[in-house]
């Protein structure tokens, strides 16, 4: 039957899994854009957006932590060419990389939104006033005062949910996209069910790696962040 | 827009039959992943030797590796491992008798027991030090000291966390159906498959789910509002 692990084979197949790495970065920082974007805009409108906005804001954040990934990358992936047609949109095939990114920054802006609300709430009230106090606008408080506490409070948990977007990243391959695990599963398949093991602890040890990078680089962030980030 | 209203009300039942499912996979796991996590926060705790360490790379791994890639690890990598130990014996392959059910369960408690131990090793961590120092001055034994004073405590402060994980559970459990399990996912697929309705499918999908969580969340909540209920006391 073979080895229990093959040591050559687990090295050969790292390098090709490699290749492929660009292609999940590039989704992981795609859909990290676009998600703390929307999820800032759902944090705004979930804290001061007067009482209707503010309950469909807490519904978007509600559903998009709710909805489990999968469910949310296929009704996006095969539900808004859908959308569209019936909206008189017709194209042979849409693109696949934007669905899925869109499905991975709606998904992320959710707990962004969440990680955000939080780190602004836990700014003491005080320091609203205080800033009012020595004649700053609303804005200007904002800007100078409250958004440079909110952030070095909020890094922790936005660092989280980014390395649960890298790790989540991993379903994509189930709409076809060759990120790294895409990569991994064509390999598997061309294999015929030989060395899957080695495959699969390459391709799990690659993520790991990137998110142990990413918690390092986080914990000497949060250290430096102590002292409150300047802007301008 | 026309979305098949009657096809969307039609398959909410049949897709609500494989809740057991579903449910099987979230409660087993936490279950089998929660024990086996308390067992290695409590090694953590203690700092038993070379296990301690053991634990720290297998903690750090299963956080590290992507729910997907652990779900084929067991998937794939389980079966070759046991039918290689029946060619060894030679015995015919137990594996083909194993249902992918029994797989995703595994894989999903092997997840659950390293953030399971990291939400207990906190919870312990947090409790005043002074505690130990108070139980063996009147001569409780360190077991009876975890046994009646620090895990109760730690219990109550894990509590929030672990219904996280717990809600996380059912989500994450909708991957099984990669590996051909039936559960309320892998029905909704089959059914999307079988008739185009995708856009209406998914729809009712996603609804049905993010509902369990909401309503999970409101039950959790009064649970945990009871169990700390003794801190205002105090």
């Amino acid at each position: 039957m073979g080895k229990l692990f093959s040591v050559s084979y687990f090295g050969n197949v790292i390098p090709k899994l490699l290749s492929a790495l660009p292609s999940t970065i590039g989704i992981v920082l795609a859909s990290l854009a676009f998600g703390l974007v929307l999820g800032f805009l759902a944090a705004a409108l979930r804290i001061r957006g007067g009482p209707v906005m503010s309950r469909i804001a807490a519904f978007y954040i509600s559903f998009m932590r709710g909805v489990p990934l999968i469910a949310l990358m296929l009704l996006v992936y095969f539900g808004f060419p859908q959308l569209m047609s019936f909206l008189g949109f017709e194209a042979g095939s849409w693109p696949k990389y934007p669905l899925v990114i869109a499905s991975f920054a709606l998904n992320v802006s959710g707990y962004l939104a969440e990680n955000m609300r939080s780190a602004y709430l836990s700014v003491d009230k005080s320091q609203f006033e205080a800033a009012h106090s020595i004649g700053m606008t609303g804005l200007q408080g904002f800007v100078h005062i409250i958004f440079p506490q909110a952030v070095t409070n909020a890094l922790p948990s936005v660092g989280n949910t980014v390395i649960m977007l890298i790790k989540d990243t991993a379903l994509a391959f189930s709409l076809g996209v060759v990120d790294i695990m895409g990569k991994a599963v064509l390999i598997n398949a061309r294999n015929y069910g030989a060395r899957q093991v080695e495959i699969f602890v390459a391709v799990g040890l690659i993520y790991w790696a990137v998110c142990f990078v990413l918690e390092r680089i986080l914990d000497l962030l949060e250290k430096r962040g102590r002292k409150p980030l300047r802007l301008g | 827009m026309r979305l098949d209203t009657q096809f969307m009300l039609d398959s909410i039942p049949i897709i609500l039959k494989a809740l057991p499912v579903t449910a099987f996979i979230s409660v087993f796991s936490m279950l089998l992943g929660g024990l086996l996590g308390l067992l290695i926060a409590l090694i953590r705790y203690y700092k038993i030797p070379v296990l301690d360490r053991l634990f720290r790379v297998y903690v750090s791994l299963i956080r590290g590796f992507p729910l997907m890639v652990q779900l084929y690890l067991a998937y794939f990598g389980l079966p070759f491992y046991i039918n290689m130990y029946c060619q060894s014996v030679g015995i015919d392959n137990l594996a083909k008798n194993i249902p992918p059910l029994a797989f995703a369960v595994f894989a999903f408690s092997v997840n659950t027991s390293a953030y399971v131990s990291e939400v207990f090793r906190s919870a312990l961590d947090s409790l005043d030090k002074g505690q130990r120092e108070a139980c063996s001055s009147i001569g409780m034994t360190s077991f009876q000291t975890m046994a009646h004073i620090l895990l109760p405590q730690a219990m109550v402060a894990a509590i929030p966390n672990l219904v996280n994980l717990f809600l996380g559970n059912i989500k994450a459990s909708t991957l099984a159906y990669m590996i051909s399990v039936h559960e309320m996912m892998g029905v909704a697929v089959v059914l999307a498959n079988r008739a185009y309705n995708y856009l209406e499918i998914y729809i009712v999908t996603a609804v049905i789910y993010w509902l369990l969580c909401v309503l999970l969340e409101r039950v959790f909540a009064r649970m945990e509002f009871r169990f700390s209920r003794y801190k205002v006391r105090v």
